[in-house]
Order: structure tokens, then C-alpha cells, then sequence
């Protein structure tokens, strides 16, 4: 994907554009004699090797042509350079105007002052960079070293090291200095010869107390009358939030003015509405509520024993009952038998009288016992009715009358009714302790919410400061800039806010710090838009610029991110120029989650990762996974997901990471559905898809599965493949397929110069000039070489190298860095971001494509050749 | 030389009687000396002698002696080794899974093959194993492992460099080995901890 450089309208070009043509016009007439006479600068190395590519992609090129093609870059050159000391000049002029402004009795104070310095002596520092850079890989030298002054001057001032004041002479000494080359060059095509006026402005330098190579000790501290605040003029705070300017049709939308109102400290209603508390003492707090929550499995636990205790209990009962009816009816068949052999020796005896009483006796007490019998075996439901009756019936007075056999019949019977009194009794506590236990756990669930919300407040108490830094940047006071905040009353934990707010503001005033930045024809009207929500527990803070932005927002907010297990995206956006989020999840809320199973292993997936459940069998044919598949084979079932005959596999379906479509995760079984707190896995732990873990009440690990970063991680192993894409023709094809490069680099001259380097028949070269453009193409079209340069709008260098960590599908690519910057410092940060090399400009052909060589011989696969690996088919059906 | 055992006697296996009868002369005597040293400062009354200040654990590594000493300063807490635990994907084989202890999750390690650097072997019915909580600053780690013994409190001296035999057998975690002691590496657990989350 080549870009191609527009063509430009010459009616749309401005004076200094046109003075650039003529300087070009004038160079034609010379440039012929540019390598001869030597009109034109020395080549450099890279100027003499970046003709040998064009030799060798084309080696009948004429002369002719490739003096076109310098006189075309050198163009480009000087385009660039008269930008970038025309930046210089209105940054000079623009602080001018504002030191004037400050005799104004508006003026808000010496805060407003200090930010200003800084936004200043950034763009001298990142201007003064870029032109070192161009400049001597041109091989100018005189510019380079007089840009070089700039740079390290503003790095001293930002680095607190010098003041503002007193560098400010030096640089617009040296922006002077430029000017004088430029113009120079403009005229004769090349730098001055007497080069004196370098060893002038070192000397002015001096007289000023200041050296840009060797900083002063120790470092400057600003005045206390620079660092000191001037507290928020309450009147005019009032006015300008209910001022109509404050605020459109949207209560969060404003338009900031120029105008600059101090408020370094947050609304006096923050210090009334909320009340500090003690972090430990809340944490404490905390963790007291999940252990009073984390009861509620062992109350079940009890509450089940008690259940099936009580079941117990009522069989023993029924066993008893039948005893008791089996018993009474041996007991009473031996007492016929008894009273019948009573009756017969009664018959026998002599006395009629005796014989006639002891036989009336005998059938009055059958009666009654077959009676009692009857009615206990007539109506068995009533059995306890007829025990009650036998046990009124019972006379203790008459307790002679009773056999041994009756009391023991007795005491069973009422030791059954006992149990049965018993275990109604039971029955009922146990109704009454679910009931208690239903509002104890809904009691500790509404405690733990809020101790959790203790600790919340809006984002919106952030804004005084966010809209601070706005209205104070160099942008805000130059052009017109609209700041939009959407979801401003979204509640975060205020610790996790606390931890956010000075990166955030960090990043903020480095991304609109420098309005250098902005490119040609960008619209004079600026919008930054704040969107903050909440989803289930997930915060997202998301800043959207219209325009482009100073790199470095990875490297300000990445560190801080890692601590609260959050990530940073950057979306793609047709509104904005570019747009990042901030995603981190809420602490101590607890997840809406489903326990599924794999293997014996039991997991959780959060519900809003789930579009739908679904049954694998009554769906129809998507590409599917199976769990296990993504976690590998530690988590495999017992039995083979696709023979496990007669059970129904679950289906969660989920958006693919990247296609968004609809793809399906088989699961072994979906056990149930819980809210549980999920925290992040220690760093040693954390695998890519583990999103955190969860500890049961019964004191099981249970992890928390992402489910499209699994498939993302599955997929860099073995690639996804439609499954009815599996030619293999498509093989031999890709693995003859030239190496990709990818080149950025903001400068189009290096730019070109480098794509000159580069022989197009080896390589298949593209190119992007800013960091955000840079991330999409390492995403669309992973490079195998990527070439990267450190300073860059929107993202920077740094930034890139710290984000291609995040993704695995950009793992094999090998990154060159190709910059100005020398020191080692830079080097060691590169390599230890990941840069697998480091190349100064300019930059020796050889060295380069040597060093591109040896980078793609290594034996990791590389992005290409894992395209060639054999394909795997994930739609098992 | 039973007389004076450093080591209870019921922990003198086939490997230290090995190890015994391969020192020549003036090794055995220097033996004999530390262990009559020994037993020396186990004569002393003082609390410190009660206190056991190491436990003898079973190691997967013959040329140790198939044990290891291991210091009970960075414990924790013992306790019986759990049958059920947590997998984590991608894990190294020695990495047995995940716990929960004192609500947090922590990893648990068969420690004799981590040193081993193989896959724990299948454990001996009739040798119950033991989860030993270690800590190091924030790192936690449960270890499991067999223990054989416990030992009092070691001087200096009694502490001899590791032989070459065990460097060797032992490279990947040399550094987290305090010396020799009866032919047994001590294990220095902070920086065994240290060394084991980088693998994991």
C-alpha cells in the first residue's frame, strides 16, 4: 500500500511556498552542475548509496532523471524546512503577544504563564528536532547544528533545567540564525560557507549564562512567584458556569473561550458533598463485607444438611409408625391367643361363676382393643388422630388393668408422636430460617453496595481541572477549540480516579501541548470530545481529538493502566482525527457471570460477553470452537465433545474480535449463573483470555475467561481459515510473496530518501506519516519489517512499541527504529520496548538493508510465513 | 558414627549411606567432626535448639541426595496438600494450579520438580504431601512436597558450598541455594521465589 505524495495547487500556495518554487527554479539551472561544482551540499552517504537502488531497479535510468529526482527532494526539503522555522517564528510571536496580554488586569496569573512557557518550548523542542533530523540526513550541516541549539535549549527549559526567560533571547537568536541559511539557501542553493555565525550565536549563548550542551547545575527552580496560584476569583467562576457561553443545548458541551479563569482547585461543592476516608480503613471495611457475603455458601450449606437432616428424620418416623402398627398387631395377636387359653382353662375350672366373670372380662377388652385397632388401620392418615385418642383413651387410674406389652405399645406410640411434634417443628424453623436467610443475604448484598459506592464519586469532579488544561493550552489561546463531555455524572472509585487524574491531565496538555503539530489546511476550528461510561463494571473514558494530537499519550498513561488492569484502544474514528479509550474495570463490583464447565474444570464468562446461548445441535452451521479447543488440552473432557452421545452441547455465541461476526463456544456444560467479584490474576499469572479470577464460597479458584483475547491468542497459533477457503495452491502463493516494510516517518523527505533505499523488486514498501495511521497498517497489513521513527504526531515511536505488546498478531514483527536521536538512553528504551534495532539517521544504505536482512533470516516465524502454516479448520461440523 | 547423627537416624536412607561411603579418609573425619560439632550444639540448653528451623523434603533430583533442606523463616503456613485445584493455561508442567489462600488465588508448585525441572511425579500413597505457603514480599507461592524430617537451627560453619555434582544437577537455580549441608542443598527461598514467578 503505497502512498502516493499529492500534488498541490499552485493558486493555494502561500508566499513562502511560492519563494520555495522560485528557490527550486533557481536550483534547476544550477542543479546540473550541483555534484561538479558542488553548488549543492556534499552528498552525504546516504545521498550517494540511495542512487544505487535506482540503479539497481533500473539501471538504464539517465542521469538526467536522477537529477530530477534530487532537485524533487530537495524541494520537498526546503517545503519542510521553511515550515518548520516559520512554526518557529510564530511560536516566538505568539508568546510576544501573550507577555503583552499579561499586563492585562484579566490575566489570570502566572499559572497560565508557566503552561504557556511549556506548550512553547515544546514545539521550539519538537521543531527544533524534526529540522536537526532533515537537515543532516540532507547533509546541511549549519541548519542541523543551529536546530540542534533549539532543541537541546527547550529540552534544558522543559527539563526545568533553565528558564523560560532567559533561553527565549537565545532561541529567537538562533530561529534568526535559520532564517538567515534558509534564505541563503533560497537564493544560492546551498548554506553559507563562512560558517562564523555558528561560533557568534554560541557566544551570545554564553553571554546569556546558558549552553545548550552542557546543562546548568543545579537544576532551575521557578520563582515562587511562577509556581504559585491565584486562587479562583468566585465571582467569576459563577459567571462562567451559568453564562450562556458555558454551555449549548448540551448542559456538558462548552465552548471555551479565551478568556482564562484560574481554578487550580476543584469546586468548594466537592469539599462539602463528600468526606474523606481512610484508605485502609476502608479496604478493611471492604474486605469485612465480602467475608460477611462470602457466608452466604456456608448458611446453604447448613440450611442443605438441615434439609436433608429433616428428611432423615421424617423417614425414621414412617419406619417407626410402621413398627409401631406391625407391633401392636403381634402384640395383639398374642393376647388372644392368651386370653382365649384363659378362657379355656377358665371353662375348666369348677366354678361356673368365676368361668362366666373371667369370660365377659376378657371379650369387653378384645372389643375395645379391636376397635382401637380398626380405627387406626381404617384410617392410616389419621393414624396420629387415633394414637392422639388412644393416648386420651389411656387411664392411668386403671392402670392395673394393663399388660406389660400395653405400656411398652404405649411409650412407643407416644414416642412417635413426639418425633412427629418434633418434626413439624423443624419443619417450621426451617421455613423460617430460609425466609431469614433470603433477607439476610439480600441485607449484606445492599451493605456491600454501599460501602462499595462509599467510595464513588462522578468523573465530573475531575472536569474543573481537565477543562483547565484546555482552556490554558497554546491550541485554546490561538484558535477556536470545543470541548464536549458526555457521561460526565458516570461514578468511579475515587481511588482509581485519584490514580487516573494526573496521568490524564499528563496527557492532556502533552497531547495539545504543541499546536505546530497541526498539518496544512486542518480545519481552524477544534473540537476535544469526553465520553466517560460505565458497562457493567467496566469504565471507559474516551478522548476524541478533531485534530492531530502530540505523540506520547501510550507512554504517559500505560504505566497507570497496568495498574488498574485496564487497556488502552484506539478505535477507529471518521469524526475524529483520533480517538483513544481508556478501558479498566471497576473495582469490587461484582460480574454477571455463567459457571461453564470444560473438562472438570469450572470457569466463569462474564454475561456481556455472551450474545446468546445457544444449544450446538439446534443451531445452524457457524464456525465454532470448542472451549477447549482455546484453552488447550489440560482442559479436555472425559469424553469427546462430538461423540458424548445424547447430551446437548451449550453454545455461547460471541462477536469475533475482529470479523464482529457471530461465532460459537462450545462448552462441556453451563452449571449456572452467579455474581461474583473478579479480581485481576498477579502479574506472573496472567495469561492472555484470563481475565482475572474468582474465589467461590467454598474457597475454589474459579477464572474468569475473555473470551474474544482467547480466540485472538488461539488464532495467532493457529490462524483461522473459512472452511471453505482451504486451497492449498493458496500456500505456494503466499510463501513467494515479497517481504513487507513498513515505513513511518512524519518527514516526507526521509520518507522518501528511505523508500529510495529500499529496492522495490525485493520488498513490497509502505509508508505512513504518523503514528495512528502507523497502528491501523500494522493491523490491516502486518508488515514483516516494521521502520519506525521516535518522534511522530498522534502516536509516537515509544507509543507504537509499547502498544504492539498488547497484540500478540504483532508479535513476529521486527521493528527498526530509524531516528535523529543518538543518545543511549533512547536506544536502551527502544530495545527494551521491543525495537529489535536501532538505526540513526541518516542512515547508510548497507547498514540498513543489512540490517533488514539479517532481522528476516532469524527463525522466528514471521508474520508471512505463519500465513503458510497449514490451515486448521475450526467449523468442526 | 550413628552416635552422632545430624540427621535423625530413621532419615539415614540408601542415598546418604552411599553418600557416606564414597567420601575417602579425610572427608568421612571432617564428616565426623561436623557431626560431633554438632551434637555439641544440640547439648546447649537454649530454646533455639527446640525450634525446628528446617524441614527435610523429598527431592526428584538423585545427585542431591534425594533431599533438600528447606529454611522455615519464609513459611507461612503448612497444610495438608489440596487435591483440588485450578488449572491456568500455558502453565509449565511443575506448576500443579491455582488455590485460593486468605482470598487470594496463588500458585501452587510441586517444588521437587521445579528443581528438577521435569513433570512431578505421581505421588506415593503411603507419603502424604504437605502445601507449604511461602512468601517473598508479594509474591506467594504454595509448594508442595514430602517432607521427610525438620532439622534444628544451623550454624554458619555447619553450612558448606555447594559441590559441583549439585551446581551442575541443580544450574537453573543455583543462585537460590544457600550451601551444603550433609550432602543435602539448603534452599534460599526468597530468591527461589523470585526465580520461579519469572517461569511461570
Amino acid at each position: 500500500m503505497n502512498e502516493t505524495f499529492s500534488s498541490f495547487d499552485e493558486n493555494e500556495l502561500s508566499e513562502e511556498d511560492l519563494a520555495v518554487l522560485r528557490a527550486f527554479d533557481a536550483l534547476d539551472d544550477i542543479s546540473t552542475q550541483s555534484g561538479a561544482t558542488g553548488a549543492l551540499p556534499a552528498p552525504t552517504e546516504m545521498e550517494a548509496t540511495q542512487q544505487a537502488p535506482s540503479e539497481q531497479v533500473n539501471p538504464s535510468s539517465s542521469s538526467l532523471a536522477d537529477e530530477d529526482e534530487e532537485a524533487e527532494m530537495l524541494m520537498i526539503f526546503l517545503e519542510e524546512a521553511t515550515e518548520d522555522i516559520t512554526r518557529l517564528r510564530d511560536a516566538l510571536s505568539a508568546n510576544t503577544q501573550d507577555r503583552q496580554a499579561e499586563h492585562n488586569p484579566q490575566s489570570a496569573g502566572d499559572q497560565q504563564a508557566l503552561e504557556r512557557d511549556k506548550a512553547q518550548f515544546r514545539i521550539f523542542q519538537r521543531t527544533g528536532h524534526k529540522l536537526r533530523g532533515t537537515a543532516g540526513a540532507v547533509g546541511y550541516t549549519a541548519l542541523s547544528t543551529v536546530a540542534q541549539h533549539i532543541e537541546l535549549l527547550a529540552e534544558q527549559v522543559n527539563n526545568g533545567l533553565l528558564s523560560a526567560q532567559q533561553t527565549r533571547p537565545a532561541i529567537a537568536q538562533a530561529v534568526a540564525v535559520l532564517e538567515f541559511c534558509l534564505q541563503h539557501m533560497v537564493q544560492d542553493g546551498k548554506e553559507p560557507e563562512d560558517t562564523s555565525f555558528i561560533a557568534e550565536l554560541e557566544e551570545y549563548y554564553h553571554s546569556l549564562g546558558i549552553d545548550p550542551d552542557h546543562p546548568q547545575q543545579p537544576p532551575y527552580q521557578p520563582s515562587a512567584a511562577q509556581v504559585t496560584t491565584t486562587p479562583a476569583v468566585p465571582g467569576e467562576r459563577e459567571q462562567e458556569q451559568l453564562g450562556p457561553s458555558t454551555a449549548d443545548n448540551d448542559p456538558y458541551t462548552e465552548h471555551v473561550s479565551a478568556r482564562y479563569v484560574a481554578e487550580s482547585q476543584p469546586p468548594s461543592t466537592f469539599q462539602s458533598t463528600f468526606m474523606q476516608v481512610e484508605n485502609q480503613r476502608f479496604n478493611t471495611l471492604l474486605e469485612h463485607t465480602e467475608q460477611l457475603i462470602d457466608q452466604q455458601t456456608p448458611i446453604e450449606d447448613a440450611q442443605r444438611s438441615l434439609a436433608k437432616a429433616l428428611q432423615d428424620l421424617q423417614t425414621a418416623q414412617a419406619q417407626l409408625h410402621q413398627l409401631e402398627q406391625s407391633l401392636s398387631q403381634n402384640v395383639l395377636q398374642g393376647e388372644e391367643t392368651r386370653e382365649h387359653e384363659q378362657l379355656y382353662n377358665a371353662r375348666t375350672s369348677s366354678s361356673l361363676i368365676a368361668r362366666i366373670l373371667a369370660s365377659s372380662e376378657a371379650s369387653s377388652r378384645l372389643q375395645q382393643r379391636h376397635l382401637s385397632h380398626r380405627q387406626s388401620t381404617t384410617f392410616p392418615n389419621n393414624g396420629e388422630t387415633a394414637r392422639q385418642k388412644d393416648v386420651e383413651a389411656w387411664d392411668e387410674l386403671d392402670i392395673e388393668r394393663y399388660t406389660e406389652r400395653d405400656l411398652l405399645l404405649r411409650s412407643l406410640r407416644e414416642a412417635i408422636v413426639e418425633v412427629a411434634r418434633c418434626s413439624a417443628r423443624a419443619q417450621l424453623a426451617q421455613t423460617a430460617l430460609q425466609m431469614a436467610q433470603q433477607a439476610y443475604i439480600e441485607q449484606v448484598t445492599l451493605i456491600r453496595k454501599d460501602v462499595q459506592r462509599i467510595r464513588l464519586i462522578p468523573f465530573s469532579t475531575l472536569l474543573p481541572q481537565i477543562r483547565q488544561v484546555i482552556e490554558s493550552s497554546a491550541l485554546a489561546q490561538q484558535q477556536q477549540l470545543a470541548f464536549e463531555v458526555s457521561g460526565a455524572q458516570t461514578e468511579i472509585d475515587q481511588e482509581m480516579l485519584r490514580q487516573l487524574t494526573g496521568p490524564l491531565i499528563e496527557m492532556l496538555q502533552t497531547c495539545i501541548a504543541d499546536t505546530s503539530i497541526q498539518e496544512k489546511g486542518e480545519r481552524q476550528q477544534h473540537s476535544i470530545r469526553l465520553a466517560v461510561s460505565k458497562n457493567a463494571g467496566e469504565i471507559t473514558i474516551e478522548f476524541g481529538f478533531s485534530m492531530s494530537i502530540h505523540g506520547g499519550a501510550v507512554e504517559i498513561m500505560h504505566e497507570t493502566m497496568q495498574q488498574l488492569h485496564g487497556t488502552l484502544h484506539f478505535p477507529r474514528t471518521t469524526d475524529d482525527k483520533i480517538r483513544f479509550q481508556l478501558r479498566f474495570p471497576g473495582t469490587h463490583d461484582p460480574a454477571h457471570c455463567l459457571i461453564v464447565c470444560s473438562g472438570t474444570q469450572r470457569l466463569l464468562v462474564a454475561i456481556n460477553q455472551v450474545q446468546h446461548v445457544g444449544i450446538l445441535e439446534h443451531e445452524q452451521a457457524l464456525p465454532c470452537y470448542t472451549l477447549q479447543q482455546l484453552l488447550g488440552p489440560s482442559y479436555a473432557s472425559t469424553a469427546p465433545v462430538n461423540t458424548m452421545a445424547g447430551t446437548l452441547q451449550p453454545l455461547l455465541y460471541i462477536a469475533h474480535p475482529i470479523t464482529h461476526e457471530s461465532i460459537g463456544i462450545v462448552v462441556d456444560e453451563i452449571e449456572t449463573e452467579v455474581e461474583m467479584v473478579i479480581k485481576p490474576l498477579k502479574p506472573y499469572l496472567q495469561r492472555p483470555g484470563i481475565a482475572g479470577s474468582a474465589i467461590d464460597g467454598h474457597g475454589n479458584v474459579l477464572l474468569a475467561l475473555d473470551l474474544q483475547a482467547l480466540l485472538r491468542q488461539h488464532n495467532l497459533h493457529v490462524p483461522a481459515t473459512p472452511p471453505n477457503n482451504l486451497a492449498e495452491p493458496q500456500e505456494t502463493h503466499q510463501t513467494q510473496r515479497k517481504p513487507r516494510i513498513l515505513l513511518a516517518d512524519d518527514s516526507a523527505y526521509l520518507r522518501l530518501t528511505i523508500m529510495h533505499m529500499l529496492p522495490q523488486q525485493l520488498y513490497e514498501v509502505a509508508e505512513v506519516r504518523d503514528g495512528r495511521e502507523a497502528l491501523e497498517q500494522l493491523l490491516e497489513h502486518t508488515p514483516d519489517i516494521f521502520l519506525l521513527d521516535i518522534e511522530m504526531p498522534n502516536l509516537n515511536g515509544y507509543d507504537l512499541l509499547t502498544l504492539m505488546q498488547e497484540y500478540p498478531e504483532l508479535q513476529y514483527v521486527k521493528t527498526i527504529m530509524l531516528t535523529s536521536r543518538t543518545s543511549d538512553k533512547h536506544k536502551q528504551r527502544a530495545l527494551a520496548l521491543g525495537a529489535q534495532g536501532y538505526l540513526t539517521k541518516p542512515c547508510d544504505r548497507d547498514v540498513l538493508l543489512t540490517t533488514i536482512e539479517q532481522l528476516l533470516k532469524r527463525e522466528e516465524p514471521t508474520a508471512s510465513s505463519q500465513s503458510t502454516q497449514p490451515q486448521h479448520q475450526h467449523s468442526y461440523r | 558414627m550413628s552416635q552422632y547423627p545430624v540427621l535423625p537416624a530413621a532419615l539415614l536412607t540408601i542415598t546418604q549411606a552411599r553418600y557416606l561411603e564414597q567420601l575417602d579418609n579425610q572427608q568421612f573425619w571432617h564428616y565426623a567432626r561436623e557431626l560431633a560439632d554438632t551434637r555439641l550444639t544440640e547439648d546447649e540448653p537454649s530454646d533455639q535448639q527446640e525450634r525446628q528451623e528446617y524441614l527435610i523434603i523429598e527431592s526428584e533430583n538423585d545427585v542431591a541426595g534425594g533431599r533438600i533442606i528447606l529454611p522455615m523463616a519464609s513459611l507461612r503456613q503448612i497444610l495438608p496438600a489440596l487435591p483440588q485445584q485450578t488449572r491456568l493455561p500455558a502453565a509449565p508442567p511443575w506448576l500443579t494450579g491455582l488455590i485460593a489462600w486468605n482470598r487470594e488465588t496463588i500458585p501452587v508448585v510441586d517444588l521437587p520438580a521445579y528443581l528438577a525441572q521435569r513433570q512431578p511425579r505421581s505421588p506415593q500413597a503411603s507419603t502424604p504431601r504437605l502445601l507449604l505457603i511461602a512468601q517473598e514480599t508479594e509474591i506467594i507461592v504454595g509448594l508442595t512436597v514430602t517432607v521427610i524430617g525438620s532439622l534444628p537451627a544451623l550454624s554458619e560453619d555447619q553450612i558448606r558450598p555447594l559441590d559441583s555434582a549439585t551446581a551442575e544437577a541443580m544450574q537453573h537455580c543455583a543462585d537460590g541455594i544457600l550451601g551444603m549441608y550433609a550432602g543435602a542443598p539448603i534452599l534460599h527461598l526468597p530468591v527461589i521465589l523470585t526465580t520461579m514467578v519469572q517461569h511461570l
